[in-house]
């Protein structure tokens, strides 16, 4: 006698077919997916959490929200194309449908930043979670003390999210910097590592809270630069970028020593990785 | 011949006594740039060296063809232009205000004229000079860091 097994109806494990509501190129390489979620199967999400995407046939990758929470159960992600996955995803168009796994980790603890004033360093793709929580901040700006957003990208053309990056410089409420690497000789803009942006901000130690993302190489640089302003390891934030696969913690793929990137984080205060060589 | 006060915001001479800024704020003019407008071009004499008192100023390497690449962003109170007081006294990049600029100039002939005769002066001068420049090398090995690896 053979049993039947009862999938639940809300299970990490499970994709979620999920409609797609618009896709657009936001650079050469990094394409915007809207999809809207099924309220009854996905739960709501926050910045710096995570969905796993995927492609019958093709493969699945994971892919930080980009959105605020705000906007749920519409969900914008953006999508680099790196390979199979991500190249088949930059070609979905509307009306298809992809499977989507998650919310996946534990996002930006929005209940610690609340009432600090913040500092926020995005590095290339890490834009894409402070998307998310800039976008938060906007809609909710009366629950934060100053914002200053630090924003760095190899060039112009790989700079996100440029009509939101102009409304916020306009905003008043919200000091924005921006630094390429390397430009050519119409850019007029500030040209040089993120780190040179530092010369702008200035922050008061008791009532401050930092939240970094980016490749792994700015932390090693940036944290030199956060570690000079004093902020209490406690209130500094950082997203790990690893090479996740299951999203649940099993299969290793973003392991710590002891910690799963997945499930224990993406986003670790640096009070947790600072006695992990590895991490950072 | 500058007000000294201006000088006290600059990082190669903020730190000078009054005399010694005395000195230098003599051989020093105020200009006003327009933005687009070069302060100097690669490969020119370096007739001055400079620092910035208002607006910002683009830093741009030739490329060939006609073309030029934007290294680095001069930003309020930084000094740029120092090949003026290093051999072979020729510059390595162009400037270019990116914004409306209030710029300093230091006659640059002048100056090593005086670094020769105070060399006290000379001496703390030249401490700040190796400090800009082993900055501005640090922060392009990060950018070429950032380049192969970000």
């Amino acid at each position: 006698m053979s049993e039947s097994i009862t999938i639940p109806e809300q299970t990490l494990y499970l994709p979620i077919p999920t409609p797609v509501t618009a896709v657009r190129m936001l650079t050469k390489t990094e394409c915007l997916i809207t999809v809207e979620l099924d309220p009854d199967r996905i739960e709501p999400y926050r910045p710096g959490q995570f969905f796993m995407l995927s492609l019958p046939g093709i493969g699945e990758a994971p892919i930080s929200v980009c959105s605020p929470p705000e906007a749920y159960p519409r969900l914008q992600l953006c999508v680099r194309r790196v390979g199979k996955v991500t190249a088949h995803l930059h070609q979905l168009a509307v009306g298809s449908t992809i499977g989507i796994r998650g919310p996946m980790g534990n996002g930006v603890p929005l209940e610690q930043l609340k009432g600090q004033d913040l500092l926020i360093a995005a590095g290339g793709l890490g834009m894409v979670p402070l998307h998310a929580l800039i976008n938060h901040i906007v809609k909710n700006r009366a629950d934060y003390g100053t914002v200053t957003v630090l924003y760095g990208a190899k060039e112009p053309g790989e700079l996100l999210f440029r009509d939101e990056l102009l409304q916020w410089g306009s905003r008043g409420d919200l000091n924005l910097h921006i630094a390429v690497n390397i430009a050519d000789e119409d850019w007029m803009g500030h040209v040089g590592m993120i780190t040179t942006l530092f010369q702008y901000v200035s922050v008061d130690v008791a009532k401050t809270a930092a939240v970094i993302v980016g490749p792994p190489v700015m932390y090693h640089f940036v944290m030199q630069e956060i570690r000079k302003l004093n902020l209490p390891p406690e209130r500094i934030f950082l997203s790990l970028e690893r090479r996740m696969k299951c999203g649940v913690g099993k299969c290793g793929h973003c392991q710590i020593n002891e910690i799963t990137v997945c499930q224990d984080g993406p986003v670790f205060s640096y009070d947790q990785l600072k006695t992990l060589p590895e991490a950072i | 011949m500058i007000d000294k006060e201006l000088l006290k915001d600059s990082e190669l001479f903020g730190a000078l006594n009054d005399e010694q800024l005395d000195k230098i704020a003599a051989l020093g003019t105020t200009q006003t740039y327009d933005t687009d407008a070069f302060v100097f071009h690669e490969h020119d004499p370096a007739a001055s060296i400079y620092f910035l008192v208002a607006g910002r100023v683009a830093v741009l390497i030739d490329i060939g063809l006609s073309k030029r690449t934007n290294v680095f962003t001069v930003t309020k109170g930084d000094s740029f232009g120092w090949s003026a007081i290093v051999p072979p006294y020729v510059l390595t990049a162009s400037a270019k205000c990116v914004e409306p600029s209030t710029i300093v100039s230091i006659d640059a002939l002048k100056l090593r004229e005086l670094l020769d005769e105070d060399q006290a002066l000379g001496l703390k001068v030249f401490e700040k000079v190796t400090s800009l420049v082993s900055k501005r090398v640090k922060d392009t090995r990060l950018q070429l860091i950032n380049l192969i690896h970000g």
